[in-house]
């Protein structure tokens, strides 16, 4: 084992840890969309909560504010890095082994005496360029330095001098359940909506859009009717439960038909603890949760319809 | 020949019970015949020289009536016989040479307790034992009950095998006939079933002088020399053996005019990987004749060249710039090459066999003019061609190169994955091999073995007596996720899918309806709660705090002019705690530390570092610490009555950079053992 000694004092994360106000993180996207960041335990962010924000389309800023008081404190004083007289630079930097790549962000020059004001970095990551998790810091660098050598004090610019604030981890990727819905151009004359199924094996496809799909016509005259935002926290209009229901109803009928004998023992058996989920285990939750009645075509279609109507009851009543 | 009839006993099989045994009323005789006997044949072949093939030669000629009635005058009734075969009879050889004949006992009275039954009794007595090595061709031991569904029921086994004193020649005759026909061939019986051999007991004849004069009678060849083989004679037989064709689409193709072309055709339908083919990668080649004249893998009918081909591109063993289909003129992008995998089903990684397929045109097809080859349907299922689209054809086999089956279903579940074919006429030929070697998980629950099983084991038990398809036992689903792999990759191959731009997910709406009716994970990969639940880990984690190798920890570090002053923690470990500890220092570099030896061996000056006054700070007791000679070393050394589990020391030690240009190198600190000689471990 062998560990590598600073040649000079670095920082290690002085600030955050006391004060939350001391370092804050604000997300956005393009086209203002808010990418919906929520913080999921300490330093984790989690992205997409009630947002329409995908890390395949649309581009992820964050920006970071960071007090100036403190700052300059953990910088410039007695435990600081550098002599006042010296000139630091801080960036935001994203590591991400998931998404195989790091970088900086724009830099801003700090001095001792400079005007009172809070410091405001910013990052802007590309679309499609960010998945699985990553870590952001704020890094501290060496600008320009004293003139004379001080033993403990970095005199190269550029030298890393370290992080300001424990780094935080943004998560792309988890294995948070979302529901195959894709927009589609099927033309005004088209369907309004269509099952998209294209999997050889149930058991074996996972429960996503390559292989399993509600496909919306945004060709649609009633494209537009299917989503109501007025209603905040559920956000799909009585026609789109309908669709919803129908299509539900639907994969389930099929999936039942295409299992044959299979489906009834599947059912019976235990939910499945490895892997990502099948087409035959959404069904198989639908059915559980929902207690949905297979016997019959209309029977599903009828439950079906009440199970959501229940769930819809159920997350009005919640909020 | 003396005659031995079956005697009605408990669970005594009959003749007419074992005429059905093979369950298999749908595949022509011939093909059933030859599916088993060239199977038996390279079974018996396995042990022989591999360079070489196994042959297996097809006779079928005329024979003489009197010949049967006068060999087997006892326990026959010749009156029957003449009426029942009043033209002359026709007798079918198959003759394998180059294996190992009918070896072992040829009574069960000589059988060891425990031991091997022998190719012998398996063959001319046994029916239903089962084998019990894996990558045999046969399993159920019922195959060879085709054989007295030929004809009239008579089947002679005439083999020559290697004995310790040189080599013996053996034959016997058997017939199998439903006791219940009121015109059978057997005087007196009560199972229909009965034997001829050697006048003593009931075994075969072994005097050549007998044996020879049978075998001439029936217009046999002894084997000679150093030849040891086995020759089924099946004689009486049937009339109505070829299939019949529907003529209504057309004259049936030219292999319906006689037994031997049928059989030719046969071999090549059944065999098409084995057949005159250097490159099988599993076992013996094989070399297979009719009446004397033999089956060139370039004389085989076109459908069966492409699937040998596939075979070879699957193994990878024979040039492709030479083969078949290149020869052909059929492109890469008309070939499909995609390995299989299964998750969650083998010990290892890797692929579970390979997915080979080709679209390939009429005319590559050498079906026009001047060739006019009959189409893939009509050499494979003897069938009119029913136009395009053509059902793709997919074929799967195990280890002995057998064509398990020919599939043309266009169901959504089957092996072509619901593809029905390409519009433009093109067909669609495939082939599954899977990778024998591959283990299997132990499972009970999914019909498994309790312990690790090969692939081979277990596609060899989901097959049936007759070899004819693959289903998998109560519970697994190896075959099942086999033949849903390709069916997907060959509809793919046959309709790729279109990449539409105009498609995009609707995020919000995604997860506002996974909200709705999902648990919140586990059915997509999104990160709106944060990382994926950590799922239990199988073993040990390191756990525990006793650490295994010596560990260093710099606590505090202080700058002082040329100098960095550290406090460090050593953990001691417990690799050969007796022996010292030495704290080094090295210089940080892109390809790693580089060490003093390093550093002047290379010539790049004086080291820039140096450890200077170590300081021990641990009340353990004998401890020693000394400064190693060129400075870049702190040998510590301990009793060995103080060297307890969870030993710590502490310290200071100083790093004195020693030049201006030291200041820019960075110092890397490090912990190693050393022997009693003082040399790192």
């Amino acid at each position: 084992m062998s560990i590598r000694l600073p040649l000079y004092r670095m920082l290690n994360a002085p600030l955050g840890g006391g004060s939350e106000s001391e370092v804050t993180y604000v997300f956005r996207s393009g086209d203002g969309i808010d990418p919906g960041a929520t913080l999921v335990s300490v330093d984790q962010y989690a992205l997409g909560k009630d947002s329409d924000w995908n890390p395949a389309e649309h581009p992820l800023v964050i920006q970071c504010l960071i007090e100036r008081a403190p700052l300059l404190e953990a910088i410039f004083g007695p435990q600081g890095v550098v002599s006042t007289d010296a000139e630091i630079l801080l960036a935001l930097e994203w590591a991400s082994a998931d998404s195989c790549w790091r970088t900086l962000g724009p830099v801003h020059g700090l001095r001792h005496e400079a005007e009172d004001e809070d410091v405001v970095l910013d990052i802007e990551l590309e679309p499609a360029t960010v998945r699985g998790s990553g870590l952001l810091s704020v890094q501290a660098f060496l600008g320009q330095f004293a003139a004379e050598f001080v033993p403990g004090f970095a005199h190269q610019p550029g030298a890393r001098l370290g992080l300001l604030a424990q780094p935080i981890e943004i998560v792309i990727d988890g294995d948070g359940s979302l529901f195959p819905v894709l927009e589609e151009s099927l033309g005004a004359e088209g369907p309004l909506w269509e099952l998209k199924a294209c999997w050889s094996d149930p058991q074996d496809e996972p429960f996503s859009s390559d292989y399993v799909a509600l496909v919306l016509n945004n060709a649609h005259p009633h494209f537009e009717q299917l989503r109501d935002r007025r209603a905040l926290n559920i956000e799909q209009s009585p026609l789109m439960r309908q669709v919803f229901a129908a299509w539900l109803a639907l994969v389930i009928a099929q999936v039942k038909e295409d299992m044959g004998a299979q489906f009834d023992t599947y059912l019976g058996a235990p939910d499945a603890d490895e892997g990502i989920a099948s087409i035959a285990d959404a069904v198989r939750s639908f059915i559980r949760l929902g207690d949905l009645r297979t016997g019959s075509l209309p029977e599903l279609f009828i439950s079906t319809q009440c199970w959501l109507d229940f769930r819809v009851r159920e997350l009005e009543n919640a909020t | 020949m003396k005659y031995y009839s079956l005697q009605l006993q408990p669970m005594q099989e009959s003749g007419a019970f074992l005429l059905r045994a093979l369950q298999n009323e749908e595949t022509p005789l011939l093909d059933l015949l030859v599916r088993e006997s060239v199977q038996n044949a390279l079974d018996a072949g396995r042990n022989g020289n591999q360079a070489l093939p196994v042959s297996v030669d097809f006779h079928i000629r005329e024979h003489s009536l009197d010949a049967i009635a006068s060999t087997f005058r006892e326990g026959l009734d010749v009156q029957i016989l003449g009426k029942r075969y009043p033209r002359t009879p026709k007798l079918l050889e198959i003759r394998d040479s180059g294996t190992e004949g009918l070896t072992g006992p040829m009574t069960f009275d000589s059988v060891d307790a425990n031991g091997q039954h022998g190719n012998f009794l398996k063959l001319v007595f046994e029916i239903g034992r089962t084998r019990a090595d894996d990558s045999a061709g046969g399993s159920w031991g019922l195959g060879k009950t085709c054989y007295f569904r030929m004809g009239a029921g008579l089947v002679i086994y005439y083999s020559r095998i290697k004995t310790a004193d040189g080599y013996e020649e053996r034959l016997m005759a058997s017939l199998v006939e439903d006791e219940n026909r009121v015109d059978r061939l057997l005087l007196t019986t009560q199972t229909g079933i009965a034997w001829w051999g050697a006048n003593d007991s009931l075994r075969a004849i072994t005097a050549p002088e007998h044996i020879h004069e049978v075998l001439k009678a029936l217009g046999a060849q002894p084997f000679t020399g150093k030849a040891t083989g086995t020759a089924i004679i099946i004689p009486l037989l049937k009339e109505n053996l070829l299939p019949v064709f529907d003529e209504e689409g057309g004259p049936a193709p030219w292999w319906y005019s006689s037994y031997e072309d049928y059989v030719n055709v046969a071999v090549q339908r059944w065999f098409s990987a084995r057949l005159d083919n250097p490159f099988f990668a599993s076992g013996r080649y094989l070399s297979a004749s009719v009446n004397g004249k033999e089956i060139a893998s370039a004389d085989m009918l076109p459908i069966f060249r492409v699937s040998q081909c596939l075979y070879d591109r699957a193994v990878g063993e024979a040039p492709e710039e030479e083969d078949y289909l290149t020869a052909r003129g059929i492109k890469s992008n008309d070939v499909l090459c995609r390995a299989i995998q299964l998750r969650g089903e083998f010990v290892g990684s890797g692929q579970t066999g390979w997915l080979l397929a080709a679209a390939i045109t009429p005319r590559q097809l050498q079906m026009d003019a001047p060739d006019n080859a009959p189409s893939p349907e009509t050499c494979i299922f003897s069938k009119i061609d029913s136009g395009a689209p053509h059902r793709p054809i997919v074929t799967f086999m195990r280890s002995p190169g057998m064509n398990i089956c020919w599939d043309d279903s266009v169901d959504s579940r089957g092996w072509a994955g619901g593809f029905t074919g390409f519009s433009d006429g093109r067909y669609v030929v495939a082939l599954f091999l899977p990778d024998s070697e591959q283990e299997l998980l132990p499972s009970e629950a999914r019909g498994l073995r309790s312990t690790i099983q090969s692939l081979e084991g277990y596609l060899r038990s989901c097959e049936r007596a007759d070899h004819a398809t693959w289903v998998d036992i109560n519970g697994g689903r190896v075959v099942e996720k086999i033949r849903a792999q390709c069916g997907r990759a060959l509809k793919e191959f046959g309709v790729p899918p279109q990449p539409s731009v105009t498609v995009k997910p609707l995020m919000r709406m995604s997860r506002k309806l996974a909200e709705l009716v999902l648990p919140s994970r586990g059915f997509g990969g999104d990160g709106r709660f944060g990382k994926a639940a950590p799922r239990a880990t199988i073993g040990q984690g390191s756990g525990g705090h006793t650490v295994i190798s010596p560990e260093l920890e710099i606590m505090e570090i202080r700058y002082v002019a040329s100098v960095i002053a550290m406090k460090w923690c050593l953990r001691w470990g417990m690799v050969q705690p007796s022996m010292p500890r030495e704290i080094t220092v090295s210089v940080d570099s892109e390809a790693g530390p580089i060490t003093f030896d390093t550093w002047v061996e290379s010539g790049l000056g004086v080291f820039p570092f140096q450890l200077e006054s170590p300081r021990v700070s641990s009340a353990t007791p004998s401890v020693k610490s000394m400064e190693v000679a060129n400075g870049t070393g702190v040998r510590l050394t301990v009793g060995t009555a103080s060297v307890q589990p969870g030993l710590m020391l502490e310290g200071e030690l100083y790093v004195r950079i020693i030049e201006s240009g030291g200041k820019l190198l960075r110092p890397v600190i490090g912990v190693r053992i050393l022997d009693t000689k003082g040399a790192a471990e």
